[in-house]
């Protein structure tokens, strides 16, 4: 009892997500240098970072990356090594580098602590239908940075929130060149009048009387008047000459290094939720969405924040598949040994074992950190759990069937029941031990595999252990008791179904044993024969890391030609989703994210996109029956958009394969080399 | 490459880009430096934040740059007007040269080193297939430059550093589960009888996954792991059992097997059930992420089930195996030895006729010893096989760093080769062996056909005798009778009348004492024809018919052949014995891996993998050295050479010796039954028939008839002996002549 309700209120603490975090341990740091081309961020910043942290303990892999405006390195460490250790030591080395690297190019940043796993919650912010026309990206970048993100940055458990697409909002002065020679004035000047003409300042305070009054000045510009009136220069008329004079005041875009649109009705803003290292995804979705509702009553009227990507959905397909193998599982073992036994109530005894196991198993994976995922949960394996157990009940039963002193008797007292148990129990703990041992000692190996396969499969093999270490405890406690207890007293020593099933098999397999016993070199050389065609069949067997895992939904790589503008890409990403909308009606919106976020973890260049295709439930889909079969189909309609190529994945194992290997394919191959001017020769070679 | 889809290619150039060229000189004339220019350019087209507005809380970047409609164009940039040091503006094209031209548009590192990267989906097929094919295309077709190199990522990657895991982890966790099931048996033997669970339930994972269509995955190697553990509880439950009832004290292993596969059926049967059950939903699963433990519950259930098939079967007989040994494949049947026993207890049962030749073709076909030197003839002519045998092929893996400190592995097949004249000479020796035992097997039917022959005249005779006592005996019931009458009538005496029935007491004590042997004849009859009812011997006459008897010994009689043949075995084995001083040769073949960047013959350095092979060969020559061993093998096979010889002529005179006796006999038997049939025979028959006669005229007294009578029955007895010696030279000359009917 008291396992059970432990147990119980376990359950609640585990932590639950779809599949195990394979991330391995990485940060990656950051550089914005808005306006250096690729070969100057790599020799100015990648190159001195790397430098600087190529000799932290427990590194592992250093891969850079370097585009115009941008450079990214991840330092990916061993899995022992601490993380927080490990950002503490990129921390120390990038407060050199930031030294070494000239003024004015950018600063190195450490991204956000969050993993593959960490993009648990993706939206949109976009105005409602009949208010198209009222939020342009750039009001609706404003209401996202500055209402949403604001709020939802408080959420615990949240990393970051990664503002994308819409249009930045910047006070801009557009100098007119024109202006500029007529008057003779130059852009500098009107940098130092701007930097001049835009401060508050205080004078501390004066005494007056018994009172102080403190003393401030109001120079901050509020509004693009105050801008516009800005003195540039006295000209020698001894006329001010105003910013305005020589520039339009306006309000203006930052440059752009992304976009954001949906469905295929324009350009919206949005963001993605980082969650923390670490922390249960269920948890932090189930905050940041009521976090998410309580916002949008703050927001204008018109807009609305519209999840595309939740974690959520996935993790409850992959909780639906899980609990429908268990239950079916357990149903069917349960009814098995109910036939096997022939005995209902041994066979419930054995039964209740199940979920009891199954609780000592979750209070020990929240002891050990493990987390309830499809890969933990999903594998385990009811037979072999009961079957402790099994060998215990089975060797009462038998007694009572067999035993001489049994066979006229009808009714046993307690007593003697107790006693009988006893020593069937004390007859065949050896082999009960024994088997389940076995058991427990093929799935330790697994515990010391590595990598990706070691974050997948350990977790597996934890949760089999822990359970069958629950159910060999409570086979040599739990269950004799409960046989002793609750077996029926009355005996009953007619044949059951599986009795007659049992002894229906033996009259066909004895005698084809006593056959084929005569000839021993046959059946010896056709086994061997049997096990080398399949050794055979293996060899020829093609190889698969793991299968992949539905995800539930589509994360489309889009690409158009290199140096293709964001304009021209949102232009044929709107084609592409208008298609997709259109012609299956199994998707349910399609998000497209292009270029980069405002914090680039995942930094494409303009001609990339990723599109999220929003799928209904599986159940409603009318085009195609399997996730490859619409990926396919969708391929194909896709190519009447001209010039872009498509890759179909899910988002999660995108995101996976991006941290994982810095590539997003199945395969990639590395080139290494140190020349460009030879990069040409490889790619026609 | 088909089923590689969205293939995508790096673009690292390509990036359209308006560079800007310095010109030193013309920054000179007009007293420029690069960093004031470059800031006006920065400022007007990426924009300069010059502070910060706020609205409220929120706070926005006030950005100079160029009007929109002014940074349109590469004329704008050169037109860009730039402040000189003394006040003039001058456009960038005065002292740079501005041009568009296409750039680098990415730079991606790894470990510090450049690379560009190649990608693509996989679709319908499996990842490894194709990565295989494609490092075979690229291996043949790309050249790259020295400094170059080529690695493979992505999930394959992972595929392979996960493969190299397992290669690891499986065979420890078959290590763990063989010491658990060492301890628990305490035995080597049960143990690796048990394990044999473990290649049945390989096959059936293997087949499961095949029949499914699914490639092999880190998923399905962990449902192997899982299902090599449950597949040996099967094994472990019939064991345990085998050996109970071994404690018990059964010894027969069959009864054992059968006894203990019936009442473990239920048992394994549940242990092999409920787990494969229990993995059902996950092998059927359609749900979401389904994919994943597909293949780990396909193969633990196909391996289940098929190795529970197997376990019934093959352990059983792998346990009779184990305990008997080898000689559980030889065929024993012990049928027939069973329904000579059934025979034997129905003694009682009706005669049957048989003539001798059939009774010698029934030997033939049916006399255990013939059949056991049947078999023993089988044995030699098997082996005869045997005279090509090499020795063991050697067999290496090698598995470490090797070549490198990269992990490398080799394996090296080697055969060693005896100088081939070994190989014939062997040959001969055996086939000799082969003729030796038939010879024997020759031999043994002679003497079993003697043996036949000797029986079966000796129940005809018997018969005879039987017949001639009958025949005396009721000559004597009727003196008796008539004694006992002129008793009575007090003709005669008691004296009279006691002779009578003392001699037919005589006859009939002879009679019982003819039928016992007569039993005792049939029932060797029996054994020797190995029939199954009691034989009755039927012949048109008391003699055996005889072959013709030869004077000379012929060379092909079985004695003689045996002996010559063990002659020229040993002859042989000095040949063979001599053919091992000649050299030995040895072949040997090795693929090896070589990890790591080697240099080609055309002076470029290329990564090869461990799935790169690299191939050898070798050969190698053995020359006996040490000689003294081997000589002295060959001196004492030729000691033996001599013995041999000397055997056979002895053998051959003492047969001589025993045909020419056998003749004599033969001739002075068949004389001394011309007289008895011619004369004595005759005789007796008269002296019975005038006996009566003059014994019912008065003539002679019955003393004296009694005396005549007894003459006659000696004569016909006699008779009989001298049959009996005529046979017996005559079978004496059959065998020692080797006549086979």
């Amino acid at each position: 009892m008291p396992l059970a309700i432990w147990g119980a209120f376990e359950v609640t603490r585990l932590p639950i997500d779809a599949v195990p975090d394979i991330t391995d341990n990485q940060v990656q740091v950051l550089t914005v240098s808005p306006s250096l081309g690729a070969p100057d961020v790599e020799r100015l910043i990648t190159f001195p970072v790397e430098q600087s942290c190529s000799n932290i303990p427990g590194l592992k892999q250093i891969r850079s990356f370097s585009r115009f405006g941008l450079s990214l390195v991840t330092i990916v460490f061993e899995d022992e090594t601490d993380l927080y250790w490990a950002r503490q030591q990129v921390a120390e080395r990038l407060q050199q580098v930031t030294r070494d690297i000239p003024e004015g190019i950018g600063a190195p940043e450490m991204a956000p602590v969050s993993t593959g796993l960490g993009e648990i919650y993706q939206y949109v912010v976009r105005p409602e239908k009949g208010y198209e026309g009222k939020y342009d990206a750039m009001e609706l970048r404003t209401i996202q940075d500055w209402i949403v993100r604001r709020q939802l940055m408080g959420t615990p458990g949240v990393a970051e929130v990664s503002s994308f697409g819409g249009k930045l909002k910047q006070y801009e002065i557009a100098v007119k060149p024109e202006q500029l020679k007529a008057y003779g004035i130059t852009i500098g000047e009107i940098f130092n009048a701007l930097e001049k003409n835009n401060q508050n300042t205080g004078g501390a305070y004066i005494e007056k009387g018994p009172t102080v009054l403190y003393i401030r000045s109001e120079g901050l510009t509020t509004s693009l008047e105050d801008i516009g009136k800005i003195v540039v220069k006295n000209t020698s008329n001894g006329l001010p000459l105003l910013v305005r004079d020589v520039a339009d005041v306006r309000y203006g875009a930052a440059i752009r290094y992304g976009a954001m649109t949906y469905n295929a009705d324009g350009e919206v803003a949005g963001a993605v939720v980082l969650m923390l290292k670490g922390e249960n995804s269920s948890v932090v979705v189930k905050r940041v969405k009521d976090k998410v509702a309580e916002i949008q009553k703050s927001l204008p009227k018109g807009v609305v924040i519209e999840p595309f990507l939740d974690r959520t959905k996935m993790v409850n397909n992959a909780i639906e598949t899980v609990k429908n193998n268990l239950i079916e599982g357990a149903l069917i073992v349960v009814f098995v040994l109910v036939f096997f036994l022939g005995n209902v109530r041994a066979g419930l005894i054995v039964s209740s074992v199940i979920p009891l196991s199954m609780l000592f198993a979750i209070i020990l994976m929240n002891m050990f950190g493990v987390g309830g995922n499809l890969m933990s949960l999903g594998a385990i394996d009811f037979g072999l759990i009961v079957d402790g157990s099994v060998i215990v009940v089975e060797a009462v039963l038998h007694r009572f069937s067999h035993a001489k002193k049994f066979r006229s008797a009808d009714r046993i007292s307690g007593a003697q029941m107790d006693e009988e148990v006893m020593q069937a129990t004390g007859h065949t703990i050896n082999s009960a031990v024994f088997s389940q041992i076995i058991i427990l000692i093929v799935y330790l190996p697994i515990l010391s595999l590595q990598g990706i396969e070691g974050k997948m499969f350990k977790p597996m093999a934890y949760t089999i252990a822990f359970a069958i270490l629950g159910a060999f405890i409570l086979s040599i406690t739990y269950v004799p008791m409960m046989n002793a207890l609750f077996l029926n007293k009355k005996l009953n020593h007619k044949p059951t179904l599986a009795d007659k099933m049992t002894i229906w098999l033996e009259r066909r397999y004895q005698p084809l044993l006593r056959r084929v016993m005569f000839y021993p070199l046959s059946v010896i050389s056709a086994t061997i024969g049997l096990f080398v065609v399949a050794v055979l069949l293996l060899m020829g067997m093609g190889g698969e890391f793991i299968p992949q895992i539905e995800e539930g939904d589509f994360a489309v790589e889009t690409r158009l030609l290199t140096g293709s503008n964001l304009n021209n890409t949102i232009k044929y990403t709107q084609q592409a989703s208008k298609i997709l909308l259109e012609k299956f009606p199994e998707v349910e919106k399609v998000v497209t994210k292009i270029g980069s976020a405002e914090i680039p973890t995942d930094p494409m260049p303009f001609e990339a996109g990723d599109m999220m295709v929003i799928l209904k439930p599986k159940k409603e889909w009318t085009s195609a029956k399997s996730f490859p079969e619409l990926s396919e189909k969708m391929t194909e309609e896709l190519q009447a958009v001209p010039g872009i190529t498509v890759g179909f994945q899910f988002p999660v194992q995108m995101r996976f394969n991006e941290l994982m290997t810095g590539a997003r394919q199945d395969v990639v191959c590395k080139i290494f080399g140190d020349d460009r001017t030879h990069w040409q020769f490889t790619r026609t070679g | 490459m088909p089923g590689a889809i969205n293939i995508y290619e790096e673009t690292v150039t390509g990036m359209p880009q308006v560079v800007i060229r310095y010109n030193r000189d013309a920054m000179a004339r007009y007293g420029m430096n690069v960093e004031e220019v470059n800031r006006v350019i920065n400022t007007a087209f990426a924009g300069q934040s010059a502070g910060q507005v706020f609205e409220g809380e929120r706070r926005f970047d006030l950005v100079v740059r160029v009007a929109n409609d002014s940074r349109k164009s590469v004329d704008d940039v050169r037109n860009m007007l730039i402040p000189t040091p003394n006040g003039e503006q001058v456009p960038v094209s005065l002292f740079a040269d501005i041009r568009e031209e296409e750039g680098v548009n990415q730079v991606q590192r790894e470990n510090t080193r450049r690379r560009i990267v190649i990608g693509f989906n996989v679709s319908g097929r499996d990842v490894q297939t194709i990565v295989t094919e494609l490092q075979a295309k690229v291996a043949q077709q790309l050249k790259l430059p020295p400094g170059y190199n080529l690695v493979y990522g992505g999930s394959f990657e992972n595929m392979n550093a996960a493969k190299e895991r397992l290669s690891i982890v499986v065979p420890v966790a078959l290590l763990m589960i063989f010491l658990l099931l060492y301890f628990a048996f305490n035995s080597v033997k049960q143990g690796l009888l048990i394990y044999t669970a473990i290649p049945l339930s390989a096959i059936g994972g293997i087949v499961a996954l095949w029949v499914r269509d699914m490639p092999f995955s880190i998923s399905a190697g962990v449902g192997f792991i899982a299902l090599f553990g449950v597949a040996v509880l099967n094994g472990i439950l019939l064991v345990s059992e085998f050996n109970r009832l071994r404690k018990l004290g059964w010894t027969d292993e069959k009864r054992i097997v059968i006894h203990a596969t019936k009442s473990k059926l239920r048992a394994v049967l549940m242990t092999a059930l409920v787990p494969s059950l229990g993995f059902i939903p996950m092998a059927i699963s359609t749900g979401a992420g389904g994919a994943v433990q597909k293949p780990l519950a396909t193969v633990v259930i196909g391996g289940l089930i098929v190795s529970t098939m197997l376990t019934l079967f093959v352990l059983p007989i792998l346990y009779i195996l184990f305990e008997r040994g080898l000689k559980y494949f030889r065929p024993v049947k012990k049928l027939a030895a069973l329904a000579f026993l059934l025979s034997v207890a129905g003694l009682a049962k009706a005669q049957t006729p048989v003539t001798i030749t059939e009774a010698l073709k029934m030997g033939n076909a049916q006399n255990q010893q013939l059949k056991a030197a049947a078999l023993n003839e089988h044995y030699y002519k098997a082996l005869v096989r045997s005279s090509f045998e090499l020795d063991n092929t050697t067999a290496t893996y090698e598995h470490g760093k090797l070549n490198s400190a990269f992990i490398d592995n080799r394996f090296t097949i080697g055969q060693s080769i005896q100088f081939p004249t070994v190989y014939k000479r062997q040959r001969k020796v055996n086939e000799l062996s082969l003729d030796i035992s038939r010879g024997q097997t020759k031999q043994a039917t002679v003497e079993v056909q003697a043996e036949i022959k000797r029986v079966f005249y000796a129940l005809v005779v018997l018969q005879q005798r039987e017949i001639a006592l009958k025949q005396a005996d009721s000559l004597y019931e009727i003196f008796v009778q008539k004694a006992e009458n002129r008793l009575r009538l007090g003709e005669s005496d008691l004296l009279e009348k006691s002779t009578a029935q003392n001699q037919r007491l005589q006859i009939q004590a002879q009679l019982k004492m003819l039928q016992r042997d007569a039993a005792i004849f049939q029932r060797r009859l029996q054994y020797l024809t190995n029939a199954p009812e009691i034989l009755r011997p039927v012949a048109d006459s008391l003699l055996y018919p005889a072959a013709m008897a030869t004077d000379s010994l012929p060379a092909e009689t079985p004695a003689l052949q045996v002996q010559s043949a063990l002659l020229s075995q040993s002859e042989a084995h000095v040949q063979l014995e001599r053919s091992r001083l000649m050299p030995s040769f040895s072949l040997g073949y090795a693929n090896a891996s070589f990890s790591g960047y080697q240099t080609l013959p055309n002076g470029t350095d290329k990564l090869f993998s461990r799935s790169d092979r690299f191939q050898s060969g070798m050969i190698g020559v053995g020359i006996p050295v040490f000689q003294h061993a081997q000589r002295a093998r060959i001196k004492a096979s030729g000691v033996q050479v001599q013995q041999r010889q000397v055997e056979l002529d002895a053998l051959q005179s003492r047969l001589r010796a025993d045909l020419l006796a056998a003749q004599q006999r033969y001739n002075y038997n068949r004389q001394l039954l011309a007289d008895y049939n011619n004369t004595m025979l005759p005789n007796a028959a008269a002296i019975i028939v005038t006996a009566n006669n003059r014994l019912q005229s008065g003539d002679i007294s019955y003393l004296n008839w009694v005396l005549l009578v007894n003459q006659a029955i000696d004569i016909k007895s006699q008779f009989y002996d001298v049959v009996e010696q005529y046979n017996e030279s005559i079978f004496d000359i059959e065998s020692i002549n080797g006549v086979i009917r």
